[in-house]
């Protein structure tokens, strides 16, 4: 029997298979090649110096951020227009893994905002609304985790699902609305334009390759854990229900 | 290497650092974690339950 056969007849003892192996190559690669621009070959920045180089991870990571909110509304429209629980399980991957990034962001945000402002946090509208983006996704992964039916937890964390987007828009432009210590778009500031150029464009941009990939490669990996507990959670309450009538015919 | 631009260079550095530690351990714990938890998972189901591969 070859090794994919056996694979076939006993099935996969992981989450992993040959897609995510390969998202899991091409992020490493990115990853390695973010290092080696990121740190090395990119230029300091004329009035922020070396500080820029945690932009090419905070950035990415936002925006990251702000797409996994974006497929958990998504997520939670089908869920509770369709009953689908393959959107729910995305809703709630998604969630977890925006949870993750948000973090990142924020973290990242306050360690650039040290050597360039002088302080790590400001209540400006920027960060506040991403504090509250935080608070949200916090909220959301909570109430999917209350112990109760599937239905009840998915419908209760799917009406929380529908507010990140909303709350992302006000993130987003937030910089625009009000007067902020936080810079203004940099990409996009101007239609399609960029006050950002060169070496530091390029860079940038293999940090939104790297982790856009080792997003997609998170997403895939966390909803088949959410799968298997999901369908552990089945069996085991059928399990419980078949015992139980066994009980009655024993009687 | 003037003494303005030395200061920008050593005042900096330590936050970047942290930075790409946190992001680069961050995310790499927790897929460890993923992994882990969907190895343990798997175990516990029929084959039929796991259908990717």
């Amino acid at each position: 029997m070859t090794n994919s056969e056996t694979v076939a007849a006993t099935g996969p003892l992981s989450t992993g298979s040959s897609t995510t192996r390969v998202i899991g190559i091409l992020a490493l690669i990115a990853m390695g090649a973010l290092l080696l621009f990121g740190l090395w070959l990119s230029p300091d920045d004329v009035n922020q110096g070396d500080a820029v180089r945690i932009l090419y991870i905070h950035v990415p990571s936002a925006t990251i951020a702000y797409i996994g909110c974006a497929l958990t509304t998504i997520g939670s429209v089908l869920y509770l227009w369709r009953r689908s629980q393959w959107w729910e399980l995305t809703a709630y991957a998604s969630a977890e893994i925006a949870a993750v990034f948000t973090a990142i962001t924020l973290v990242t945000g306050m360690l650039w905002g040290r050597p360039t402002w002088g302080v790590y946090w400001v209540w400006d509208a920027r960060l506040t609304t991403t504090a509250m983006l935080m608070l949200l996704l916090l909220g959301y992964l909570a109430l999917r985790r209350l112990p109760a039916d599937y239905d009840v937890r998915a419908k209760r964390s799917a009406i929380v699902g529908l507010l990140l987007f909303p709350n992302v828009i006000i993130v987003r432009q937030s910089v625009q609305w009000w007067n902020t210590l936080h810079q203004k778009p940099t990409l996009f500031a101007n239609g399609l334009g960029a006050r950002i150029e060169g070496l530091m464009l390029f860079t940038l941009f293999i940090g939104f390759i790297a982790i856009g990939l080792t997003f997609v490669w998170l997403l895939i990996h966390r909803f088949r854990v959410a799968y298997l507990a999901e369908q552990l959670e089945k069996e085991d309450l059928d399990r419980a229900i078949a015992d139980r009538r066994a009980e009655g015919i024993v009687r | 290497m003037n003494s303005a631009l030395l200061a920008v260079v050593t005042q900096a550095w330590p936050y970047v650092s942290a930075s790409w530690i946190i992001v680069f351990g961050g995310l790499a714990a927790y897929a460890v974690v993923i992994v882990r938890r969907g190895k343990k998972l798997s175990r516990e189901l029929p084959p039929e339950k796991r259908r990717w591969s």
